[in-house]
């Protein structure tokens, strides 16, 4: 199989992966508050079916950045790296924010997630573009 | 670090994507590698040298030697 097949192959599977990753949280959690919210035995086994499909999602990613090329993997390490700090000064700066009552309202994980996802997709873009 | 990938490939009428598909690597790869923008790895290097039927300091050569 060349490179470039096997690439759109990981990133078909990726792709497929993180889908039924968000479909599953989507079920956790309108599901549980909504639909089934009595029923703890439902909840635990859609909450277990989500972090499964969390792993495979994880594992799917790794295969990915494995089949890159070398300065691909560089691109990508370098925004891990960004994004991983953000995601720790920005997450730790966001809930000092909430206990010492800078803001408003609670924190919530989710600024978080997103903080993390633009991080790396600036960073990737950024990075792309210097070894133009 | 600089290199004669783009004389090599350029005597060979290969474009830069023959030369990606011949390593293995991406086109972007070979265009940062041409540029000097970024340097390969060893083994990397290697292919090169193999493909161009090169030693890889003939291919490959530290900036204050040029």
């Amino acid at each position: 199989m060349s490179r470039q097949s096997t690439l759109k192959h990981l990133t078909t599977r990726l792709a497929v992966w993180t889908a039924a990753w968000v479909l599953s949280t989507a079920v956790v959690s309108f599901g549980s508050t909504l639909l089934w919210p009595e029923q703890e035995l439902l909840k635990v086994g859609v909450l277990l079916l989500n972090l499964a499909l969390g792993v495979g999602m994880i594992e799917s990613n790794r295969r990915y950045i494995l089949a890159l090329d070398e300065l691909q993997q560089k691109i990508h390490l370098q925004a891990a790296a960004i994004s991983l700090g953000a995601a720790v000064i920005g997450g730790i700066a966001y809930s000092l924010a909430d206990i010492t009552n800078v803001i408003p309202v609670d924190a919530e994980i989710s600024f978080l997630i997103m903080l993390i996802g633009i991080t790396y997709l600036i960073s990737l873009l950024v990075g792309m573009r210097s070894y133009r | 670090m600089k290199n004669r990938l783009k004389v090599l490939r350029a005597e060979r009428n290969w474009t830069q994507a023959d030369l990606a598909t011949a390593v293995d690597v991406s086109r972007q790869t070979i265009n940062a590698i041409e540029k000097g923008k970024f340097d390969p790895s060893l083994p990397l290097a290697f292919k090169f040298s193999r493909l161009f039927e090169l030693p890889i300091e003939a291919i490959f050569f530290d900036d204050d030697d040029s």
